[in-house]
């Protein structure tokens, strides 16, 4: 409770930082929004004339591609700005004011740098999730609710983790950034169709190596009913367990990798 | 009972060994070769509750190194380090609940927004009470004459104001240990006067401890009574400023411009003086204070020629390390006043 009064304090100050900059804030939501936006009417322009992909029909595809833009998005707003500026602070030593805080220091990166861009992915994603869900007839009831807030929970640690397992190289390597968006930008894009199209390495390696189809394919078939899925049907109930472990084994990482840390001379 | 205690402390850093040029650019990338270079090289010292201690030395020497061991936010490779009973790097937040940092070169309050409003995040993060918060920013900011700039960024901060304003922010939760890393760096002589007139009544009024690391001799002379010299990671010197100044810091020097065309140098060898250097209209004089007074080579210059502008330096810090040095090659057993 009382970190969630210092995390208002924090806000407060975030935003009268960016808001000193008011054009370039806006204009960070709005070129999210449209950006997202193109890339819906870019797939739907594809389904317009193919029907479905290996039978995910458009309104199919659009829940999967938003299931993994609303974690992706709400994991942003908190993880991304620390872990993308990790870098630089480890690189320039300027982490020291982190660890001479007494706080926690995964805490206080987080608090400290809210990013507010990603909110433009959850405005959106909430919209895309109503239509989506109403097009699709999804019944909404108390389960399917839990299992929809499980499933989005789990996504969030998922993206979280790999936000933070590939941030925290850079106390080792001193320079992570490259890595971090081939991760995020590159790999990610697997997740914009579903991972049964793709060649059986890739399966495998989106489900047990950076465990990405976790985040949509998987618990999407626990709201579609599409048959197969790939490996095992009871991995689709899978995402939260996984969102958990992957969490904790990358919140080890940085906790290791603090004890790394060889700040810069001064 | 010792607010800091430091035993065996080293600390060891791998730096990659950079091959010269595009070649050897190349080769790292493929072949990396890594050397282990010892910032700290076994470090012991105790600093009592409320002292002043100068930790001085050349760039590199290891002082930024220990004060980040000190504060938790480096791992000690060897040895250990107490400060008020507790271990630093593994009850970090513990810690730094009790202490201070200011890094001269790194602001700890956030660029875009006026001070004021950091000070505010400091008292929520710090969970300062109203009253000590209200009580320590009247205090301090008449002191630091903050007043004026609480309501600016520090993005438009002069370094000298910037510097007043990371003491305060420093300070704000009471802390028993402040520890100052180049705290005068890049300051005017003013503010710097100013800065060290603080410091020293903190260490009256709320008998916190500080540490201070810098280059400055002046800054040392002006607050500690104690000194510990480091150089190569090594502490060459623990003890009274006074008996290193003695020992070692004798040498001074009088640069002066002088107006008429020829001096006759050698008519300034006094006995005591070790170098005279001229060139063109200014001259250099180096001379032991111990067997000449500086009064004595102004009269002598006055009285042949004309003195444009003259300036007396002190004792540089490199200067008293030389000398330690020399002094360790010939005797080397002594250990000095530790």
């Amino acid at each position: 409770m009382k970190d969630l009064l210092l995390y208002k304090e924090f806000i407060k100050i975030y935003l009268k930082s960016k808001l000193e900059y008011r054009f370039s804030f806006f204009m960070d939501l709005f070129i999210q929004i449209f950006t997202y936006t193109i890339n819906y009417i870019s797939i739907w322009i594809i389904l317009s004339r193919f029907n479905n992909i290996f039978g995910w029909t458009f309104y199919e595809i659009m829940l999967l591609y938003n299931l993994n833009l609303f974690t992706y998005g709400i994991s942003g707003l908190f993880i991304w700005g620390p872990m993308r500026q990790l870098e630089e602070m480890v690189v320039t030593g300027s982490f020291d004011s982190i660890l001479s805080k007494p706080m926690n220091p995964f805490v206080h990166i987080i608090f400290r740098q809210f990013q507010h861009a990603f909110i433009g992915h959850v405005i959106l994603g909430i919209i895309i999730f109503i239509i989506s869900f109403n097009k699709l007839n999804i019944e909404f009831s108390i389960l399917s609710m839990i299992l929809f807030t499980t499933v989005i929970i789990g996504g969030v640690l998922i993206h979280s983790s790999i936000m933070i397992f590939t941030g925290s190289i850079c106390f080792w390597v001193g320079k992570s950034n490259s890595l971090v968006d081939t991760t995020v930008y590159g790999l990610r894009f697997f997740l914009d169709y579903p991972i049964s199209i793709y060649h059986r390495w890739v399966q495998i390696f989106l489900t047990f190596i950076v465990p990405y189809g976790f985040v949509n394919y998987y618990p999407a078939h626990v709201f579609l009913n599409k048959g197969d899925v790939v490996f095992n049907e009871y991995l689709k109930y899978g995402t939260p367990i996984v969102g958990v472990i992957v969490f904790a084994f990358s919140y080890l990482i940085w906790n290791v990798g603090i004890n790394k840390y060889s700040s810069a001379g001064s | 009972m010792a607010a800091i205690i430091v035993k065996h402390l080293s600390k060891e850093f791998k730096i990659q060994e950079r091959l010269p040029g595009l070649k050897g650019c190349i080769q790292g990338l493929v072949n990396r070769k890594y050397i282990t270079k010892t910032a700290v090289d076994d470090i012991s010292f105790e600093i009592d509750k409320g002292e002043i201690v100068g930790y001085i030395g050349p760039n590199g020497a290891g002082k930024s190194t220990t004060i980040k061991m000190l504060s938790g936010i480096l791992v000690p490779s060897k040895g250990v380090i107490k400060v008020n009973g507790i271990i630093p790097h593994k009850n970090r937040i513990e810690n730094t609940k009790k202490i201070g940092v200011v890094f001269g070169q790194r602001t700890q309050l956030w660029w875009d927004i006026p001070i004021i409003e950091s000070y505010q995040l400091m008292k929520h993060m710090y969970k300062i009470p109203n009253n000590q918060y209200e009580e320590n920013i009247n205090f301090f900011s008449n002191i630091l004459g903050l007043g004026d700039f609480f309501k600016v960024p520090v993005r438009q901060l002069s370094l000298g104001q910037r510097m007043r304003a990371d003491l305060c922010a420093a300070l704000l939760h009471n802390p028993d240990i402040l520890y100052l890393d180049e705290p005068t760096i890049g300051l005017d002589v003013v503010v710097k006067d100013n800065i060290r007139k603080f410091i020293k009544e903190i260490n009256l009024i709320k008998k916190t401890t500080i540490i201070l690391t810098t280059h400055d001799m002046a800054d040392i002379e002006k607050l500690c009574s104690r000194v510990m010299v480091i150089d190569r990671g090594k502490l060459m010197y623990d003890g009274n400023l006074q008996i290193l100044k003695n020992r070692y810091g004798t040498i001074e020097s009088i640069s002066a411009v002088v107006l008429s065309p020829n001096v006759d140098i050698n008519k300034l060898y006094l006995p005591g003086v070790i170098e005279v250097k001229y060139n063109n209209q200014s001259i250099n004089i180096k001379y032991d204070k111990t067997t000449l007074d500086s009064v004595e080579i102004i009269k002598k210059l006055m009285d042949n020629g004309k003195i444009k502008d003259l300036v007396i330096e002190g004792v540089e810090i490199d200067e008293v390390i030389r000398a330690m040095y020399k002094e360790q090659s010939t005797h080397k057993e002594v250990k000095l006043g530790v």
